[in-house]
């Protein structure tokens, strides 16, 4: 049996397919649509999820939405209603989206699938919730989701226990710790839905010294872990900004033009910001531990991609397992979606999880890329024992990007679509920023470490340290041995591999280990800037050629370096402008 | 046909929330997002759009 989960319209629109209970591919449109975040119908994600199982429309047994329309439309006459005249920018944007294509979404979906069947729509917290808890091998759990609105949820506490998840207790729009944070990273300068965790990255450089400012004046918070925000600071309800005059005139500053040199003042609010995000929600785990009496949470919703915030969470010990689901946003919502249609909506009994929930995208045979590459005529190597070659490669300074079969589903590269590097070199952070990813000086990178070593290298806790959900802190001798890879506050974003996990991963970071005695690479996305991560050889091979990676591999036996004639491509294969993230 | 359907779906589903007073909100709303509609080239969502 087929069950279709689809997320879209908001942002990161996906497709997750769903057969006898197991998620057996799932893709984000923007990786085929080549637009970041794109929030169409996900029509090229769907079509390549049928074809990746083999099957037509006609097979699908059962499609579900990931949110409920209506109820969200409620929401938003609710609101511009309630704020008249005041709404009427937000109403003229609203209203013609709803009434174009958002209100309609069966019929959306019946036209453009020429799908006949059933269609369920799932509520945005459960869709989240449900993604995250069959996707984490527990049979019970408390689960946590946070994330900036749905329908009017923005915080719900629920319970899971086998097949069966259980919403216990929730907080409704306006008040919304993801919106706060969203208010924040506007206002110094970044991107609304996307900018998010450059604001997180920034709080480690900077003094929390407007903490108690938004204790007085933005939020205030309750024993019961619940919270209301001072509306009249903030203007998302009404207008098309997150914050207002009154919000800029507490704080006695603009809000930071985008990509404008950074100001202090500005990095002490990311820090100030990232603070209050951590004490209030560690209340709100408290609370859902005294509410459940579980040992195990899975936390989840969009600020879960707060990965600071999980390792306050872990280091907590509030509960004893914590789970962190790797695709917490909206596009990871497709596949709650389609589970729960299989558990919720058909009552199926849970079935083991036996694959990671990441490498669940589509893939390229070798025999597909080598005739990719034959017909462009580019010179290349095939080895099986490619990874040996790399390791020394990348001891040697070279900066590779790195294809393996199937791409992962979320906003990480874990090793299938990843740009590799060594992590010794500390001046290696800086020249991945300025000439492969083409972007801010402040970012930091994320290391790839092997599971048998992480222990002596960081602090580790019970959670899923597998996918660059949580951040660790490092032991002294870390930084020594890999300093591009801890950020500022002596931390990093780990990302754990073994042979059960990626065994073509682990085999080159083991390679390196036994080449320079240290366990880990640099692991960051293969793309650039406002470019989604690369989803096809052609993909892959543009940022080859438009960037300063050294040397592009292909399901770890495929090499090309590059030279003469890889640079000849550039007459073929043309350089894309991405808009700035 | 199927919009229209949505549309009776959507009255039935306001008269069971109670929220009848909504309801001539939105034949208005509707009414007037189609004229936003056909007056617009493309309809885009603003950088907040995630709320709406």
């Amino acid at each position: 049996m087929y069950i279709l989960g689809i997320s879209a319209y908001y942002h990161d629109s996906s497709a997750a397919l769903l057969q006898d209970g197991r998620i057996i591919v799932a893709i984000q449109e923007e990786r085929l649509s080549r637009i970041k975040h794109d929030r169409s119908f996900p029509q090229l994600a769907i079509l390549k999820c049928l074809e990746t199982a083999g099957i037509s429309i006609a097979d699908i047994d059962l499609i579900v939405y990931y949110e409920k329309p209506f109820w969200k439309f409620e929401r938003i006459l609710d609101t511009v209603t309630y704020h008249i005249p005041f709404s009427f920018p937000q109403f003229s944007k609203a209203i013609p989206l709803w009434v174009k294509n958002r209100l309609w979404i069966s019929a959306e979906i019946k036209k453009k699938l020429k799908y006949k069947g059933k269609i369920l729509y799932a509520s945005h917290h459960e869709s989240h919730a449900a993604a995250a808890y069959y996707s984490s091998g527990m049979d019970n759990a408390a689960i946590l989701t946070l994330d900036g609105v749905g329908e009017y949820a923005t915080t719900t506490l629920s319970m899971a226990e086998g097949n069966k998840i259980t919403v216990l207790q929730e907080q409704n729009y306006p008040h919304s710790l993801g919106l706060l944070y969203s208010a924040f990273t506007q206002y110094c300068g970044f991107k609304v839905n996307s900018g998010e965790y450059k604001l997180m990255g920034l709080a480690p450089y900077g003094k929390p010294v407007h903490q108690q400012k938004i204790y007085d004046h933005l939020i205030q918070s309750y024993s019961d872990g619940s919270y209301r925000l001072n509306m009249k600071y903030f203007n998302y309800s009404e207008g098309l900004n997150m914050i207002n005059k009154k919000f800029i005139a507490l704080f006695g500053k603009p809000a930071r033009h985008p990509e404008s040199e950074m100001d202090p003042f500005y990095i002490d609010m990311a820090a100030s910001i990232q603070i209050v995000l951590e004490e209030l929600v560690l209340k709100l785990v408290e609370c859902t531990k005294s509410l459940t009496q579980k040992e195990n949470i899975v936390f989840t919703g969009g600020v879960a991609l707060n990965c600071k915030l999980n390792q306050k969470i872990v280091e907590s010990g509030i509960f004893k397992n914590q789970y962190f689901y790797p695709c917490p946003g909206d596009a990871g919502s497709a596949v709650g979606a389609a589970y729960l249609g299989w558990h919720g909506y058909l009552q199926k009994e849970k079935t083991p999880v036996v694959h990671s929930p990441v490498y669940i995208g589509n893939s390229f045979s070798s025999a597909i890329i080598l005739e990719q590459l034959d017909q462009l005529q580019i010179p290349y190597t095939v080895s099986e024992n490619t990874t040996a070659i790399i390791a020394e490669k990348l001891a040697a300074g070279r900066i590779i990007g790195w294809f393996n079969h199937r791409m992962e589903f979320g906003p990480r590269a874990l090793g299938n679509r990843s740009i590799l590097a060594d992590p010794r070199k500390p001046e290696m952070k800086d020249i991945l920023n300025e000439k492969i990813k083409l972007r801010e000086s402040f970012r930091p990178f994320a290391p790839i470490v092997l599971e048998g070593a992480a222990h002596e290298l960081f602090d580790l806790h019970p959670a899923n340290y597998d996918t660059m959900m949580v951040t660790a802190k490092a032991k002294p001798g870390a930084l020594d041995l890999m300093p591009a890879v801890i950020h500022q506050d002596g931390t990093a974003r780990i990302q754990l591999v073994s042979k059960e996990l990626n065994s073509k991963g682990f085999e080159l970071v083991e390679a390196f280990y036994q080449l320079t005695g240290c366990p880990a690479l640099i692991n960051t996305s293969f793309n650039i800037r406002g470019e989604p991560i690369v989803e096809s050889p052609i993909d892959a091979l543009r940022t080859f050629l438009y960037t300063d990676i050294d040397i592009l591999v292909f399901n770890a036996e495929i090499m090309l370096e590059k030279n003469a004639d890889t640079e000849k491509l550039k007459h073929i294969i043309k350089p894309v402008n991405y808009a700035a993230d | 046909m199927e919009r229209f359907r949505v549309f009776f779906q959507l009255m039935k589903y306001l008269w069971t929330r109670r929220k009848f007073w909504l309801i001539p909100i939105i034949v208005v709303f509707v009414f007037m997002g189609i004229v936003l509609v056909i007056s617009e080239s493309s309809v885009v969502g603003s950088f907040i759009y995630t709320l709406f």
